[in-house]
């Protein structure tokens, strides 16, 4: 085995007999047909994993992803060496710790610190060891008078902190988490996530199983998705994440490849297109120094205009600045479709744009037959880590369109005011109803995590800015003490 | 026997977290009760006073040639292991069977879940067991034989449990069924066993169930170390030799190589 590797997986399959009755199970797990016993029913197999193939590196987060049932959990259990698979090999180096359904030597009747105590007490701590990760778990877990309560008195979301405390408390050389940050308030939730990024640090390597995508996207780096047994896709976790999300959109496949076939086609010579223009762009010597100051103070006044550019039209399959993975279609009605996406900043086609410069996203948008429409445009900006940033409707659009015309929707937006970073873009075509409905609103059509945008701040400014750039007037006047 | 004696080194690696594991579970055992600890005290006290006081007092069951608290102590030192044996193996059978959330780690091996079980509910017997013999040196049928002899004995019928908590805690795993007749087999085998008669009392239709019942050879052993002071006969020392050591074998032998068959249907 490598030296690298924490966790092989090698050809693994694992099934399961289910059977008719409890009898039946007995009979055969005993072999007692040996001794004339017959079980009333055969045993149906099911093949819970199949020729699963899995290397983790030391130190690595990986993220799975699955439908409930996909085997998941079933591939969790192998890695914790209780459980044989049917075929193939699974080797582990080092202590897994698992945090799965309840807390290793967890009772209900003893208190949190009991329970702490017994929990590092299994993982054969010292007492040096044990005094100061019993110290970390208090800081961490706030349960004041609580900790010497019983376990059982708990709510929920303070079981789950104690139980999440406890593992990550003894640095174990594997993590398992299965879903038990959800369990938390959204204060937990981020405390935990920085508690698992600081144990990853240390090296620790990490499985996490997560329906919560975000969570997988800020934890993970990579990501497999398991579906029926089988690994359906490994990569980085955002093209996994993103790949699964259209899947559970139940997107058809077809239509998915035909678009994305479509777009390779022409964007070939656009590219190329782009790439002279970049090299000959006056732009860059042009720029002018961003006064914040101003910018802020006044922001409606005297909008940039991004009029009078070389700028050639959006074309019919045009998607600019796929992200990885692709353009994510999910599946829709039939309606407006969204056929070409672009970005402009400066005058020119480009995804980078500096902080409170201003850009716009052009959007095309054609139908499969003569139709009246009336369509609200969502534009979701999110962070990298999958939190949304930005989520911009556009009003009401009436039009009619036939499909050998396009509908042209571009956002302008005067000043970028996100913070320094990396942004994946998300477009949605709705029906236009009242945008308090607009979660349960008929979808024409959605472009998931399919573009990127990144926000560049100047060297000098960068400590002046946060993750959002807030608008707001200051006044400054002096009182007297005598009123 | 060389895979029997690697399993034991591997198992020998956790003996730490064993001992801790074995002081938590004695702890938790009388968790949300009043009196707490005082049970490990109380419980054994009490259950040997009950059949005692039922049999000499109550049935006036008196042996020849033994005084009151000598047949006492006679009842007292067979009991000891009937009744520890009933604890330990209850215990250890549902072990595996309540404690599922322990099989999702690596940090404290399956098998010991088992052995941890099974020295944690033997600490009352163990305080019925010191009782015994003081109560031995107090009416006089102790000797220095008895300190010697009877750990060894102790240790051969934890050996024996754990053998057979080992394989019964699997198969309860896929037969719960074991859990609720195991009560009633361990009546039976309590009230066969030979602990309140001595040699010359047994009536001769019970002496073939006393050579199949294998408690007997503990009790004969521990009357005689405890109540008498004396070495038992060629036949207990032998038959408990074998039952301890050869019941923990087959247990570790069977546990370790069909574990995996049964964890699957936990």
């Amino acid at each position: 085995m490598h030296e690298e590797l924490a966790i092989q997986v090698r050809d693994v399959s694992k099934t399961y007999s289910l059977y008719g009755s409890q009898r039946d199970q007995f009979v055969d797990v005993l072999r007692l047909s040996r001794f004339g016993l017959r079980p009333r029913s055969a045993p149906t197999k099911f093949n819970a994993l199949s020729n699963i193939n899995l290397d983790v590196r030391r130190g690595q987060r990986l993220g799975i992803i699955g439908r409930n049932g996909a085997g998941k959990t079933t591939l969790l259990k192998l890695l914790c060496g209780n459980f044989k698979p049917t075929s193939g090999s699974v080797s582990v180096i080092g202590t897994v710790q698992a945090l799965m359904s309840i807390g290793l030597g967890f009772h209900p009747e003893h208190t949190g610190r009991e329970n702490v105590r017994a929990s590092l007490l299994y993982n054969g701590l010292s007492q040096d060891e044990f005094t100061s990760a019993t110290n970390d778990i208090i800081e961490f877990c706030e349960l004041g008078e609580f900790f010497d309560q019983p376990f059982k008195t708990y709510s929920l979301g303070m079981q789950a902190r104690l139980m999440f405390a406890a593992a990550t408390a003894i640095h174990p050389d594997i993590l398992i988490v299965d879903e038990v940050l959800g369990a938390g308030d959204a204060y937990f939730v981020a405390k935990s996530k920085a508690r698992m990024q600081r144990l990853v640090e240390s090296g620790c390597t990490m499985l996490l199983v997560s329906h919560s995508m975000s969570q997988v996207l800020a934890l993970c780096e990579t990501a497999v998705w398991i579906d029926q047994g089988k690994i359906r896709l490994r990569g980085d976790a955002f093209s996994v994440v993103k790949a699964y999300e259209e899947f559970m959109n139940n997107s058809v496949g077809e239509e998915r490849s035909l678009a994305a076939t479509q777009a390779s086609h022409q964007l070939d010579p656009d590219k190329s297109d782009l790439i002279d223009r970049e090299e000959t762009s006056p732009q860059i010597t042009q720029r002018s120094e961003i006064n914040l100051d101003q910018s802020l103070a006044s922001p409606s006044q005297g909008a940039p205009s991004l009029a009078g550019s070389e700028w050639s039209p959006l074309k019919r399959g045009q998607f600019d600045f796929v992200a990885p993975g692709g353009v994510s279609r999910w599946e829709s009605s039939p309606g407006p479709k969204v056929c070409g996406f672009t970005i402009k900043t400066q005058s020119r086609k480009s995804n980078a744009v500096e902080i409170l410069r201003p850009l716009e996203f052009h959007i095309l948008i054609e139908s499969e037959s003569t139709a009246e429409y009336s369509c609200r445009y969502g534009l979701l900006i999110s962070d990298i880590e999958g939190r949304s940033a930005s989520i911009i409707y556009s009003p009401p659009d009436r039009f009619s369109l036939c499909n050998d015309e396009t509908r042209h929707v571009t956002l302008g937006i005067d000043h970028m005011l996100l913070g320094l970073g990396d942004y994946v873009i998300g477009i949605s075509v709705l029906d236009s109803t009242d945008l308090e409905f607009v979660n349960t609103a008929t979808r024409y059509d959605l472009l998931g995590r399919s573009f990127l945008l990144s926000v560049t701040v100047p060297e000098t400014l960068r400590p002046t800015t946060g993750h959002f750039v807030h608008p707001g007037r200051w006044k400054f006047s002096s009182l007297s003490d005598a009123i | 026997m060389r895979n029997a004696i690697q399993d034991l080194a591997r198992l020998w690696g956790y003996r730490r977290r064993l001992s801790s594991a074995v002081a938590q579970q004695a702890r938790s055992q009388y968790k949300g009760s009043v009196l707490g600890l005082l049970w490990i005290v109380i419980f054994p006290l009490l259950q040997l006073t009950v059949l005692a006081v039922l049999y000499v007092f109550i049935l006036r069951v008196r042996p020849p040639g033994l005084s009151e608290w000598e047949y006492v102590l006679h009842i007292f030192a067979g009991l000891v292991p009937l009744l520890s044996f009933s604890a330990m193996l209850s215990a250890s059978v549902s072990s595996l069977y309540g404690e599922q959330s322990l099989l999702l780690n690596t940090v404290f091996p399956a098998d010991l879940i088992v052995v941890r079980t099974v020295l944690a509910s033997q600490i009352p017997g163990l305080v019925g067991l010191g009782t015994t013999i003081t109560l031995g040196f107090v009416v006089g049928g102790a000797s220095w034989l008895s300190i010697v002899l009877t750990p060894i004995a102790w240790i051969l019928l934890t050996m024996f449990v754990t053998g057979i908590g080992w394989i019964l805690s699997l198969v309860s795993l896929i037969a719960k069924d074991i859990q609720h007749a195991l009560g009633i087999v361990l009546m039976l085998i309590t009230l066969l066993s030979p602990f309140a008669y001595t040699a010359e009392m047994v009536p001769s239709a019970l002496k073939p169930l006393i050579i199949v019942n294998p408690l007997s050879y503990f009790v004969f052993f521990f009357q005689d170390s405890i109540a008498y002071g004396r070495s038992p006969t060629v036949t207990p020392v032998f038959g408990t030799l074998v039952l301890g050591i050869g019941m923990f074998f087959i247990g570790l032998s069977v546990f370790t190589r069909s574990k995996h068959i049964f964890f699957d249907h936990a």
